[in-house]
């Protein structure tokens, strides 16, 4: 194509990335998987959450989804379940990744920690071509994964695989050694370490300066869960009072549930919309059994012959000033008591820097975080690197995730003197909110729910509580999602103004803008595929490789050697939307089984009618299509152009003489394998009669 | 139109409009062949029950015998021919050629239309020529005869064809308002007198009529109205809904249905076609009727006679 | 824009016979926009000429390519890659585009995939109207904006025909009487009057009655 017509906001357009992917603290690629779980392609899915993500399934449970938060399908109806689905991959699938480069690095690198930050910079090292080594000073690795998350939210057997896949890339952990008592900062580099990343998180719960506190029955929550979590049980008395509006005050409350008291209460500063946790994660907790006390201040801890007996405590009147710093202030003169023998002080966490001792060059701040410079991790000492909770003071698991990610690739940087950079962190502009006016066109579906153990079984056992999303809500859940940032993009340089786009679209997204000449696509885009289609000049395609419009998965097909056998051949493509492809049924008899390939496609707007005539030319003897009916899309408008485009379709297969039996279209309810055989089996007699010229 | 000895023409049927009376024309079809005969034959069947008569120009874009050598024909079977000429078939030198052989041969009156489209005709594939449209044509016939001009603005020098200029036009037609003044716009272009088109729906011809009377231009033209019997329920219906600008009433079609049920179909449609004269006959500015009897000359005779309008004048 | 509409595809079978390495080329001006020759359809029109040789068990090698547009030089200069080995193009570019590709490789048999049919434009998507017949001499100032010689099925100039009832023209129901439309125009523009005026027999000779027609721009025209 000859000319070009500069237009620099289609440019821009490209640019514009998911809002969710950008709420990521390690800019996982929760549209592009979430739509490859759409089309059924698990595998293909996890391969690449796990490119960017080391702890796939632990991320599902423990991660507090700003994605979520961000999901363009809030204004809408709910957010997609970006983290169940990725659990639900976590779970399922653990197919293994190539590293990203063939090259091996002599150089080794010792990380201390395999919390997520250690886990997550030793499986990015790892992959980068070098080899290195954890120090772990438990038993087992996660870190506070293991040790404060409880065994209700996070089997320790989705640790243990996960672990196992960051091996396989010749990570290696040494564990019970701890830093400044077996191994110190001198020994390693004497052993050859020439990089050391600190990632020992916070492994203190801070302490409540108030009079009681040294009571017997005042514990930490930190410890309390660590030695739940490795013993499986606790001495606590009756009457349990967890201090703390956190999820880790959450977890000591239903840690502590498990262990049967007779109460459990929680007494936290902030008022139910302001605490510092998922609302899921409360409104579990309550569900399990505990008394949740909001906006009440401890005062003091009474006790009666050293042991505890309660907490008084201060209604609050603010948690925060108006420089929204925290300085709760109380109503005076509201003091109230609540009964306990046993309080869990939940109220944040510290760091333990023994380790330092001797290593004065290191810097740390007041609030015991080591200092690192933000772009390299670099602390003040050569050689030495930090990052996690140990740096950020506090913070979630993704963001431990996030330091350990790009400490890898600054260590890297350092040791080879590159800049190579992960383009993923660039700033990028997000699509930005759904124009209220489309809203109307979209199709409301609701989130689907978490299947959770039975409450009354819960209390029982330290099982997990929520079971993972099965094969068909992971599928019908991801179908939910609108692919913001990846629609169609017009290409300026092909696109010749004709306005095809713009009448065909049935969300009326596309435009001709005042003062250009081609048409612009925003991310309000659906991602239905029609204008593509119609596009008389194929100036539009999808923004990501990901789409695939059936050509792929066609071709795929005929790379089958099975299909020479299958006489006659039918290629059903139908519309996953409608059904997504389960896995074969058992009868392998089955009139599907012998005679059919099907192409699936989220929405079959999106398919060409030059694709069916492809399905001939390589080889298929008749092609059916089923496509959802009217009042079942996905996408407004489809079902007449997919009726117009098979009745177009057929005119030209009847141009070229071959007999209508050849060539079928279906609008079904629901795509069954049931009715899909009946129309199979009438398909297949009726194709096996006919010659290929009417 | 006052009562005005200096004709234009040596046509007999200027002359009886001039003399102020009622005049008579009707339809003669070429036939589908070279055969002679079959005109002698109509023309036989019509002599002494018209004034004149038009001969069709491949009418409803069906190829017919030429009008102009059929109009011979007729002339030579003693009677006086309406010469009608469409814009469909030829362009202006074709035309301007045609009305000097039909003035040669004879002819005094010619009726100048736009035609029907080829698409409705046996020949849809043919090119239409519309080089000039109906109104452009009468202009043409009066230049040639008035000003001994061709289209080109060259001198006739000879012998100009003197026609007494015909037009039609249709009072069913959209926009009717439009419809008076393109009748205005066809008298200014040179029309000498107005056949319309065939009337069943007489209030609304009675409405055109009078706009035209109000106009003044039943005092600048001679305006005839178009009459046509109808054959059977089954023409009645065929006219209403594919003849393009007809306007059959839905009672006329209730009576012609009617009728069809005791096999009175004929007479039925005769019985129409005189109420149709009768009524028009009253009005003002209605100078003759012109009767359209496609294929069923017979008739002609019949309602002639039936509307005391037989015999015709000789002048 | 020009309008074409896509040949019957037995019609272009026929004339493709026998030649085994074909090349459909398709434009991305006119064509493109009316849905008839553009990339879209010179893939399709390839899936069909490949699939029909596969049933009638031939051999044919079909060769898809577009270029900008047909109907330039400069353009068609660059297809060679495109077209070599081929027995013939068939190309999808209005009657211009097939002239000019003809003349660009005498050696090959160039065919039109498609019928070029009028100027015109969508009305809504798929449809397409005529709206100018390239008379050379414009009136539409004096017909409310709109043109009687395209758009009357007898180009008449001087108000409508017999035939039009209901706004409809007597050729179609579905097309519109024009002329009405003009006198709706002019009655809104208050120049109804205008139409008492006898409008005198056009000048056809600027037309396309009068081929080959020719327009030159002096002040652009290069001596070498």
């Amino acid at each position: 194509m000859a000319i070009n017509y500069s237009c620099s906001k289609s440019k821009k357009s490209l640019n514009e990335e998911a809002p969710c992917v950008l709420a990521c603290p390690i800019r996982q690629d929760a549209r592009d998987y979430v739509q490859l779980i759409a089309r059924g392609l698990f595998k293909e899915a996890f391969k690449l959450v796990r490119e960017r993500n080391a702890l796939p399934a632990l991320c599902g449970r423990i991660c507090t989804h700003p994605c979520e938060t961000k999901c363009r399908r809030n204004s809408l109806d709910a957010p997609i379940a970006i983290a169940w689905l990725k659990r639900f991959l976590g779970d399922n699938y653990s197919e293994e990744i190539g590293k990203s480069s063939g090259e091996k690095y002599p150089e080794r690198i010792a990380i201390i920690g395999a919390g997520p930050a250690g886990l997550a910079a030793a499986n990015d090292l790892a992959l980068l071509g070098y080899s290195c080594t954890i120090f772990e000073s438990n038993a087992a690795p996660g870190g506070m994964l293991r040790m404060g998350v409880p065994m209700y939210r996070l089997p320790r057997r989705s640790i243990d695989k996960e672990v196992e896949s960051i091996k396989k890339l010749g990570v290696e952990i040494n564990y019970n050694t701890t830093l400044g008592v077996d191994i110190t900062l001198d020994s390693l580099k004497k052993e050859g370490y020439v990089a050391i990343f600190i990632s020992v998180g916070l492994s203190e719960s801070r302490v409540l300066p108030i009079e009681g506190k040294d009571l017997e029955g005042v514990i930490k929550g930190i410890p309390f869960l660590r030695e739940v979590n490795t013993t499986g049980k606790a001495k606590i008395g009756e009457k349990i009072l967890v201090i703390g509006g956190g999820a880790v005050a959450m977890d000591c409350a239903r840690t502590a549930l498990r262990l049967k008291p007779r109460k459990v209460s929680i007494a936290c500063l902030e008022s139910r919309n302001e605490m510092p946790t998922t609302d899921f994660e409360i409104e579990e907790t309550i569900h399990e059994g505990a008394i949740l006390h909001n906006a009440v201040g401890p005062k003091r801890i009474i006790g009666e012959n050293g042991k505890v007996t309660g907490l008084e405590i201060l209604k609050v009147k603010s948690v925060f000033d108006e420089q929204n710093r925290f300085n709760p202030v109380f109503h005076e003169g509201s003091e109230s008591i609540i009964e306990a023998d046993t309080i869990i002080l939940a109220i944040g966490q510290g760091s333990n820097l023994s380790f330092l001792k001797g290593q004065e060059a290191i810097q740390v701040t007041r609030g015991g975080t080591i200092v690192v410079d933000p772009l390299t991790f670099s602390a003040s000492m050569q050689g030495v690197y930090a990052g996690g909770d140990i740096v950020l003071g506090r913070g979630t698991m993704t963001e431990a995730m996030a330091q350990g990610k790009k400490a890898a690739i600054a260590i890297h940087n350092s040791l080879r003197n590159t800049v190579l950079k992960d383009e993923k962190w660039e700033e990028r502009p997000a699509v930005p909110d759904l124009v209220p006016s489309k809203k109307y066109f979209i199709k409301k579906e609701q989130k689907h729910d978490m299947p959770t153990m039975p409450v009354g079984k819960r209390l029982d056992t330290f099982d997990e509580v929520e079971l993972g999303f099965p094969l068909d809500v992971a599928v019908k859940e991801a179908q939910r999602c609108m692919n913001c940032g990846a629609g169609a993009f017009v290409d300026d340089n092909l696109c010749v103004g004709c306005i095809t786009c713009v009448r065909v679209c049935p969300y009326e997204i596309p435009k001709i803008r005042k003062g250009d000449t081609t048409a612009y696509i925003d991310g309000d885009c659906q991602s239905c595929g029609l204008c593509i289609v119609e596009c008389p000049a194929k100036a539009i395609s999808f923004k990501t490789k990901l789409e695939d419009r059936g050509v792929d998965s066609l071709k795929a097909l005929f790379q089958d050697a099975s299909v020479k056998d299958m006489k006659p051949l039918i290629v059903n493509f139908y519309c996953q939307y409608g059904s997504y492809s389960k896995n074969k049924n058992n009868a392998v008899d089955s009139v599907i089984e012998k005679h059919v390939k099907r192409v699936g496609v989220l929405g079959l707007g999106k398919v060409d009618p030059a694709l069916y005539l492809n399905a001939f030319e390589w080889g298929a003897d008749g092609v059916l299509i089923t496509a959802c009916k009217d009042d079942s899309c996905h996408f407004c408008k489809e079902h007449e152009w997919i009726e117009k485009r098979a009745e177009y379709t057929a005119r030209l297969l009847h141009g070229l003489g071959m007999d209508s039996s050849r060539f079928k279209t279906c609008f079904l309810s629901f795509q069954t394998e049931e009715e899909l055989q009946g129309i199979v089996a009438e398909m297949v007699k009726e194709v096996e009669g006919a010659s290929f010229y009417s | 139109m006052e009562n005005n000895p200096h004709t234009k023409s040596d046509s007999h049927l200027e002359r009886i409009l001039r003399s102020g009376q009622f005049a008579v024309t009707a339809e003669l079809g070429p036939p589908r062949g070279a055969d002679r005969s079959v005109i002698e034959k109509k023309a036989e069947m019509l002599k002494g029950y018209g004034d004149a008569f038009n001969i069709t120009d491949c009418q409803t874009s069906v190829v017919r015998m030429s009008s102009i050598a059929a109009g011979r024909i007729v002339i030579d079977a003693g009677i006086e021919p309406i010469i009608q000429m469409t814009c469909r078939d030829r362009n202006r030198i074709a035309m301007q050629s045609d009305l000097l052989g039909a003035a040669a041969l004879g002819a005094k009156n010619v009726l100048c239309l736009t035609g029907d489209h080829q698409k409705f005709g046996d020949h849809p594939m043919a090119k239409g020529v519309f080089d000039l449209d109906s109104i452009q044509l009468i202009q043409m016939v009066k230049v040639l005869r008035d000003d001994k001009k061709f289209q080109c603005g060259q001198e006739l020098k000879d012998c100009e064809p003197r026609f007494f200029i015909g037009a039609a036009e249709n009072p069913f037609a959209d926009p009717f308002q439009f419809r008076a003044i393109r009748l205005a716009k066809k008298i200014a272009a040179g029309a000498d007198f107005i056949q319309t088109q065939i009337i069943y729906n007489v209030e609304k011809f009675r409405k055109w009529m009078k706009i035209v009377v109000d106009m003044g231009l039943h005092e600048k033209t001679f305006i005839l109205a178009g009459v046509a019997p109808l054959k059977s329920k089954g023409m009645a219906r065929h006219m209403k809904h594919n003849v393009p600008g007809m306007d059959v009433p839905e009672k006329i079609i209730d009576r012609m249905t009617a009728a069809a049920e005791v096999k009175k179909g004929k007479e039925e449609g005769i019985k129409i076609c005189l109420e149709v004269i009768e009524q028009v006959r009253g009005m003002k500015g209605v100078a003759g009727v012109h009767i359209m009897a496609v294929e069923w000359e017979e008739a002609v005779s019949e309602i002639v006679q039936r509307a005391r309008l037989y015999p015709r004048p000789t002048l | 824009m020009i309008v074409a509409g896509s040949k019957p595809f037995q019609e272009i079978e026929e004339m493709l016979s026998g030649f085994r390495k074909v090349c459909v080329m398709g434009c991305g001006s006119c064509v493109t926009i009316c849905h008839t020759g553009g990339e879209k359809q010179v893939t399709e029109l390839a899936a069909q000429l490949r699939l029909s040789a596969k049933l009638k068990g031939k051999q044919r090698e079909v060769k898809e390519a577009s270029i900008l547009r047909q109907c330039e030089w400069e353009f068609i200069k660059d297809t060679g890659e495109d077209v070599q080995d081929c027995d013939a193009i068939l190309s999808i570019a209005c009657g211009i585009g097939v002239q000019y590709l003809a003349e660009r490789y005498p050696k090959i048999r160039v065919f039109p995939g498609v019928n070029t049919t009028f100027m015109g434009g969508p009305t809504k998507q798929g449809v397409f109207w005529e709206r100018c017949a390239g008379c050379g001499d414009c009136l539409i100032g004096t017909t409310g904006g709109l043109c009687p010689v395209s758009r009357c099925a007898k180009s008449l100039l001087n108000g409508p025909c017999g035939g039009s009832q209901n706004g409809k023209c007597e050729v179609s129901q579905e097309t519109p009487c024009i002329w009405h439309k003009i006198y709706d125009q002019l009655d809104t523009q208050q120049l109804l009057a205008t139409m008492e005026d006898i409008v005198p027999p056009k000048d056809w000779s600027a037309g396309a009655e009068n081929h080959p027609r020719k327009m030159v721009l002096d002040h652009l025209v290069m001596k070498k």
